[in-house]
């Protein structure tokens, strides 16, 4: 099983290479085993929730709730933990709150037909407010050991959650690129109508894929809860934009249609040893917002330039074209197209 | 166009270099200061007081690496993970103030197993063995008993009063305004509280509540208190705004430079609040204190040199009322009494 | 008509229930000093709104508009304080703002990098900067004349609130009855058409943040003249309740459609809303939920309206 780079994959390990070179020569710690491992507990987070955004990005959708999504299935352990309920179970439950609440934005979505940033922005805020409205802001806190191993834990030196999250993206790959499923989701990225026409349900992918979203959140909200050993209201803020700079830094386009595990994941250890490399070099907080956000813009500019002349309106969709119907694999010279990528049209 | 992509990446990593900070200096206390947010000149008062103290310290032979950093704003999830990589720096003494008491217990206890001396200060973290001590201000009996206290000076003991607060799941917030139903309880029973309402640390929505609560209660308020710094100033001005200037006493915690104008013009009379200046002057001086062994873990009544505050003592209890009830604060140093702000002294400070 | 208006009809028949509610209910509500509350908080939020429906008509999103509105705001005072005179005070927030709309229309239009990106690196980095500068500090003292154009009155309601209503009754007319107004429709509806047909897009598109920019820094002005300081916390989370009103108002998030009119009915909306959690006692807690269901709400009702939304191609997963 052979792994192609593609070109924009070369350019955010050269920058990750280069980035950390730098961190190593500004602080002397960062460039420890414990230090990487311990910023990895860090990444798990983020880049377990970026492995099927990931996906809806390609598809073309966009979901904004994860990190509420985070907040409501902790609080909800949280809450039944609180009540009596043994911690596991109680987790267990607040994983299927989460995944509940990922179908609901999937069905939302896909059978009535609201666009996904509407509903995503909605929910963002209704899954967050009912997350303080429950438990009047204040947070549940005292797990049990065994839990908190969950975010605190470590197995051969490894911390718990960057294993669940290595296994994460390993399936995560072999499904978008060694499933139909996985090639499908590109192609409703690139062309829903076509697929749409071709006899597969293109709806049950989606709803699918939001309720992954909302299963992997929730998952991540447990190790959140774990890490930091409170259930609170106020859990993860922010965190959606974090995944989705992640995800446009791995070279994904909003677009859609476009996009790797590999990039994302490659976006997410960028991001990550910058905040950590950055705070070891005594930079302040501030100046680490302006300079992850030139990455952010200087990467997505460089992927522009190489990319060709595409339309790129966020928002508004292009009109599909009746001669792209189908879609044709064209050569690729340049090894910018991924498993199932097309190029478009200049 | 390949030399804009490396132009780029090289102009990012000369702003990198440019901007890290001085490289480790050897054999010097390592003491690290992390506030709630950079963004406060609160915050930024307790950084003046601290570097005040290094400067002092090194003046007698003690050589300090002082770092004053934490997130921009307000951020419980930013501020875990940068002490989490300071710690990774092991420093002697990390000087905390927790923007939730509860998340940053794991992470304190973490630096304090490392053999790190975890003070912490403005904020405690929930758990007292999380940290050998906590430098407090002022406890939260104390405070809220001074606020209700100016309202009973000024509009009368049976007083109706609102609350304008920041954010509903803060513990200090909580913990004032339990003292606040406490004090009244004991003293001033005729005292009324009427409504409390949050204003979320946002400027636009403290002013937008304190007016709506102005026009709900016309007439039937006397007084609002506003124990944040954000929403004090537009309190004040809700009361102006609606006329109300003097009329409905207006008072809370607030820093004497943000509320001089209002003071002055009598809008709020008495502006309650501590010296956050001394406060982190205090905070090092102890964390240097328990870095040498002449403040010892967990022994009761010790006490504490801290420059030209004098000494303080070092109590192992202390006891205090909080969001959850009564509480036995465990190791604290108390920086004193809260102090009034008023038109007559208020010239004198510039914080 | 009524299908034209359709979508503003019924955010005015829900407003005016809501406030008809509160006005029986609560004594205090029906004064004129609340209406007067009321409309001046909207105000400023309002003249926003305006620069926010155009960019999401055309297609685009702007997430910034709070980080940009507190730099106008910080600087604004800060020129303030060192003496300028008002009138200078006032066209510097405007340069500034048309300036910082300028910077992230170019990155779009013409650099074409996703509206939702750049507009996140300008609302990261200018809070950044923001607080790197200040350090937390306000920016005061202000001199006597700052309030001047936040408090006068005209006929008992400040003069933000004619400022934003002249405001938002301008950019109603030109988006309706001008060329420039047509074009954005027709960018946002379908640019590769729109493009066809010899509107040259990215001028618009750039035309567009520039605007918006401006809009910002006319609404700083209309909100911080109001108070004797600056606070470095102005503009927090100003974008989602901005976003949450063009939505609610009508406006379709692909663009294409949508009134300036429907977003300031929008604005009228969230704030009589948050005055009625305070008046009805429900807890601030709350808050945030209700928000997000009023987006639910209006985004159902809309698919009530028209049978189906849009289309079903592209965004609309």
């Amino acid at each position: 099983m052979r792994i192609r780079l593609l070109w924009r994959e070369r350019v955010l390990i050269g920058l990750l290479v280069g980035s950390g070179v730098l961190l190593a020569l500004l602080s002397d710690v960062f460039f420890t085993p414990a230090n990487l491992l311990r910023a990895t507990r860090y990444a798990a987070e983020i880049g377990l929730v970026a492995l099927p955004m990931t996906m809806i990005i390609i598809s073309r959708g966009i979901d904004l709730s994860v990190a509420s999504n985070m907040a409501l299935s902790a609080m909800t352990m949280g809450l039944l933990w609180q009540r009596g309920i043994p911690v596991w179970p109680a987790a267990t439950l607040g994983i299927a709150a989460g995944t509940l609440a990922g179908w609901l934005n999937g069905w939302v979505i896909a059978r009535v037909r609201v666009p996904a940033i509407v509903v995503t922005l909605a929910t963002l805020a209704v899954y967050r407010g009912v997350a303080t409205g429950l438990s009047g802001g204040t947070g549940i806190l005292g797990f049990p050991d065994s839990f908190l191993a969950l975010g605190a834990g470590t197995v051969a030196g490894v911390p718990i959650q960057t294993i669940i999250w290595i296994a994460g993206i390993a399936a995560a790959a072999v499904f978008l690129t060694r499933t139909a499923v996985g090639r499908y989701i590109y192609g409703i990225g690139h062309n829903e109508t076509a697929l749409r026409f071709s006899g597969i349900d293109v709806d049950r992918i989606v709803l699918g894929l939001y309720t992954a979203s909302g299963f992997v959140s929730a998952l991540a909200g447990m190790i959140y809860a774990a890490r930091v050993g409170t259930a609170k209201s106020n859990a993860a803020a922010g965190y959606e934009l974090t995944v989705i700079t992640a995800v446009v830094l791995g070279g994904t386009s909003l677009a859609g249609g476009e996009g790797t595990i590999v990039g994302t994941m490659l976006g997410v250890l960028i991001i990550t040893i910058l905040q950590n490399g950055l705070t070891l070099a005594r930079v302040p907080a501030a100046v680490q917002d302006v300079l992850i956000g030139t990455v952010l813009v200087g990467a997505v500019l460089t992927y522009r330039e190489r990319a060709g002349r595409k339309e790129v309106f966020v928002i508004a969709p292009p009109q599909p074209e009746p001669h792209h119907a189908g879609g044709r694999v064209l050569t690729d010279p340049g090894n910018d197209l991924a498993v199932g990528e097309e190029r478009r049209n200049p | 166009m390949r030399y804009i992509r490396g132009f780029a990446l090289a102009l990012t990593l000369a702003l990198l270099v440019g901007l890290a900070g001085p490289g480790q200096a050897q054999k010097a206390l390592k003491i690290f200061m992390v506030p709630k947010f950079t963004g406060a000149a609160y915050f930024a008062a307790t950084e003046k007081g601290a570097k005040e103290a290094v400067a002092e310290l090194k003046g007698r032979g003690v050589t300090i690496d002082f770092l004053y950093t934490g997130p921009s704003v307000a951020n419980t999830d930013e501020e875990i993970r940068m002490i989490d990589d300071l710690v990774a720096q092991k420093p002697d003494a990390i000087i905390i103030s927790a923007n939730d008491a509860e998340a940053l217990v794991p992470v304190a206890k973490k630096a304090k197993a490392a053999g790190i001396k975890v003070i912490t200060y403005d904020a405690d973290v929930a758990d007292p063995t999380a940290r050998q001590w906590f430098v407090n201000q002022g406890t939260f009996t104390l405070v809220g008993g001074a606020l209700v206290d100016v309202v009973a000076e000024q509009a009368g003991t049976s007083a109706r009063f609102a609350i304008v607060s920041a954010d509903p799941g803060a513990f200090n917030q909580n913990s004032w305004i339990a003292a606040m139903k406490a004090r009244v309880a004991a003293k001033y029973p005729k005292m009324q509280l009427v409504d409390i309402r949050y204003g979320l640390d946002k400027p636009a929505e403290s002013f937008s509540v304190a007016q709506d609560l102005i026009n709900k209660y016309r007439g039937q308020l006397d007084a609002i208190i506003a124990p944040t710094s954000v929403a004090l100033p537009k309190v004040a001005e809700a009361a102006e705004q609606a006329g109300l200037a003097g009329k409905i006493v207006v008072t809370g915690l607030s820093t004497p430079n943000d509320m001089r104008e209002f003071v002055k013009k009598g809008t709020v009379k008495t502006v309650v609040l501590w010296n956050p200046v001394d406060l982190g002057y205090l905070a090092v001086y102890v964390a240097h204190a328990t870095i040498t062994g002449a403040l010892k873990d967990g022994m009761a009544k010790q006490s504490v040199r801290a420059g030209r505050l004098g000494t303080r003592e070092a109590t192992a209890q202390l006891n205090d009322i909080t969001a959850k009830g009564p509480l036995t604060l465990r190791n604290v140093i108390l920086l004193g009494a809260p102090f009034r702000f008023t038109k007559e002294n208020i010239d004198r400070f510039n914080f | 008509m009524m299908m034209k208006w359709g979508r503003e009809l019924t955010i005015l028949a829900a407003l005016a229930l809501l406030a008809g509610y509160l006005s029986l209910t609560q004594p205090n509500f029906r004064d004129a000093f609340t209406l007067s509350t009321i409309l001046t908080n909207a105000a400023y939020v309002g003249v926003v709104g305006i620069g926010m429906t155009m960019v999401i008509v055309a297609g685009q999103i702007d997430i910034s508009v709070g980080s940009m509105l507190a730099v106008c705001a910080l600087i604004a005072g800060t020129l303030a304080r060192a003496g300028a005179p008002m009138f200078l005070v006032v066209l510097a927030s405007l340069a500034l703002g048309l300036g910082m709309g300028a910077l992230n229309g170019a990155l779009i239009a013409y650099l074409r990098i996703p509206s939702i990106i750049v507009t996140l690196a300008t609302l990261t980095a200018l809070r950044g900067a923001i607080v790197w500068w200040t350090k937390g500090y306000w920016v005061m003292p202000l001199p006597p004349g700052w309030k001047f154009l936040g408090t006068t009155h005209i006929l008992g309601l400040p003069l933000p609130v004619w400022i934003g209503w002249t405001a938002v009754l301008a950019a109603a007319y030109v988006l309706a009855h001008t060329i420039i107004g047509r074009e954005v429709y027709a960018l946002g509806s379908n640019p590769q058409a729109a493009r066809l047909a010899g509107i040259d897009t990215a001028r618009v598109t750039f035309w567009v943040f520039a605007l918006s920019g401006l809009l910002v820094g006319l609404a700083t002005m209309l909100h911080v003249t109001r108070f004797s300081m600056v606070q470095t916390q102005e503009g927090l989370g100003l974008e989602f309740l901005v976003i949450t009103a063009v939505v609610v108002g009508g406006t379709n998030i692909f663009g294409g459609s949508g009134t300036v009119a429907g977003t300031y009915l929008g604005v009228l909306l969230l704030t009589v809303t948050s005055s009625a959690l305070t008046f009805l006692g429900i807890s601030a807690t709350w808050d945030q939920a209700i928000r997000g269901a009023f987006i639910l709400v209006a985004v159902t009702a809309d698919i009530v309206r028209t049978g189906r939304w849009r289309q079903p191609v592209g965004w609309a997963r």
